[in-house]
């Protein structure tokens, strides 16, 4: 690896971000949080189960469109918090289809570029598909349950700080990161 | 006045139209506190919530910072109508570009109507927020050109903004001590600090002379006989270094941000540290306790010039014309 390759570079640390490390760490753990559903999930399988094929779609999804790793993890930071404040009906297996679609909307609107309308969302076998009415006010929902806090900390924010502190900017890390 | 359905809040004019909807003032009928609401486009549903609503709220709803617009409230009805409560400011930056160009025009409009202010200082010019416009106010000094001279005794006042005639006991004078005041004002603003400021009338006087330079006869016919005339002062030449001084700090400020290569330009924290934009605020301290008040002065302190000291191109238009005129 050397620094004469050419290629589109990846978003650079500049020295002046250095100035904010530590403060940008404090910040950081300062708002972490622990998932929420975790103990509900052991303790109830079904909602595991729910909560393990919803994942596992909003992965297919996140794939399909090459969407980031940061897309896929927000969308299940965001139906995890939501499947935990919101107790809707279990016997309704097509609320927690209806909820991945919205966070994964959601998720790619907070993070991706180029977004999809809501109904080329729905790919990947889905096994219901909505229309795009529905999904809006599930979107909704999802946000005010959430109270529009939708740029929670991750692993990944605290990957990204520690390689951009370790000076790791070149593009190797970059696509790693993705 | 419309009135939302349901809500405490009242909908006033508009006061701004975006790409993403209008926003009004508005009025919290609960608290009385006004508003400012954002009235989003109702949105095609094939997208959803808009990306850029979003990415709005979720940013500002967890941010908490005095320079930081703050947002109050989210509200959505049952027609897919949604709308932002905002903290309600008056003006945006732009409409502040001409406060130096608005004062000089009441100050103007005084003089063409035999009109002397002769106490002007920012704590005399007030801001409409409303209308964004700067006003002449506190005319308790004010004469008509016509009137008799009357016993004027400067030290009643803050003399920082007296033109040195008056300090110096001219028996006459005239429109241009509103002028030399302005001057020391756009000065103020330029430097974040008084161009002049002794604390005694003798004191101020030798500063002034100590950067303008000790008139003379031959600058100024007639100073040497009027009765304040301070004798025995050491002659002072002119001297531009406070004000070249506070230009070249603001100077390398704006450079530094205007840096084109973005890996060298100042961040924000380094250019807040910089000379030009370090508070003054132990000094200001300090100069507010020397100043003698007038009674009349106190009452309004609300809308203080600080606000707009940073805007920067008239900073630039007076730095250009302070320097030629040397």
């Amino acid at each position: 690896y050397s620094d004469n390759i050419v290629s589109p570079k990846p978003p650079q640390l500049l020295e002046q971000d250095l100035f904010w490390e530590d403060e940008e760490l404090t910040s950081l753990l300062s708002k972490e949080q622990e998932n929420p559903l975790f103990h509900s999930l052991e303790t109830d399988p079904s909602l595991g189960g729910a909560r393990r094929a919803a994942v596992e779609w909003l992965l297919k999804v996140n794939a399909h469109y090459s969407f980031s790793a940061l897309t896929a993890v927000l969308a299940v930071n965001y139906l995890d918090r939501f499947l935990f404040s919101f107790h809707f009906q279990r016997e309704k297996p097509w609320m927690t289809q209806l909820a991945a679609v919205a966070c994964l909307s959601l998720a790619a609107k907070v993070e991706e570029t180029e977004v999809p309308l809501l109904l080329d969302l729905q790919v990947e076998d889905s096994r219901y598909v909505f229309e795009a009415k529905t999904i809006q006010r599930m979107e909704m929902l999802v946000l005010s349950t959430l109270q529009w806090k939708m740029n929670p900390v991750t692993p990944l924010s605290f990957l990204d700080h520690i390689t951009r502190r370790l000076g790791l900017k070149n593009r190797l890390c970059c696509e790693f990161l993705k | 006045m419309e009135k939302l359905l349901n809500w405490q809040y009242k909908l006033g004019k508009v006061i701004g139209i975006g790409a993403y909807g209008i926003v009004h003032r508005g009025l919290n009928l609960e608290t009385n506190q006004i508003v400012a609401i954002k009235r989003f486009y109702t949105f095609d549903c094939k997208n959803g919530v808009p990306y850029t609503t979003i990415r709005e709220i979720s940013m500002l709803i967890e941010m908490y910072h005095i320079n930081i617009v703050k947002l109050l409230d989210v509200i959505s009805n049952t027609k897919n109508e949604w709308y932002i409560i905002f903290e309600y400011l008056d003006l945006d930056l732009e409409k502040y570009m001409y406060i130096m160009h608005q004062i000089l025009s009441g100050v103007m409009y005084c003089h063409k109507h035999r009109i002397m202010h002769q106490d002007l200082t920012p704590d005399n010019l007030l801001i409409d927020l409303n209308a964004s416009v700067v006003k002449i106010a506190d005319f308790g000094m004010a004469r008509a050109f016509d009137f008799p001279l009357r016993a004027y005794s400067p030290e009643v006042v803050t003399i920082w903004y007296k033109a040195p005639e008056i300090l110096l006991g001219s028996p006459v004078y005239s429109t241009a001590i509103d002028v030399w005041s302005v001057g020391c004002i756009f000065a103020k603003m330029l430097m974040r600090q008084n161009l002049f400021a002794g604390a005694s009338k003798n004191e101020h006087l030798r500063k002034i002379f100590s950067i303008m330079g000790t008139p003379n006869e031959r600058t100024w016919p007639g100073v040497t006989s009027l009765p304040y005339y301070p004798a025995g002062l050491p002659e002072y030449y002119p001297e531009v270094i406070s004000i070249i001084f506070a230009s070249i700090f603001f100077y390398f400020a704006s450079q530094e941000m205007l840096c084109m290569n973005p890996a060298r330009r100042i961040s924000a924290r380094r250019a807040l540290g910089h000379a030009y934009f370090k508070k003054k605020k132990r000094k200001e301290k300090k100069e507010k306790k020397m100043t003698i008040l007038d009674p009349i002065e106190k009452k309004k302190k609300k809308m203080m010039m600080m606000m707009i000291l940073d805007s920067v191109s008239f900073t630039f238009v007076v730095v250009v014309v302070m320097l030629t005129d040397y």
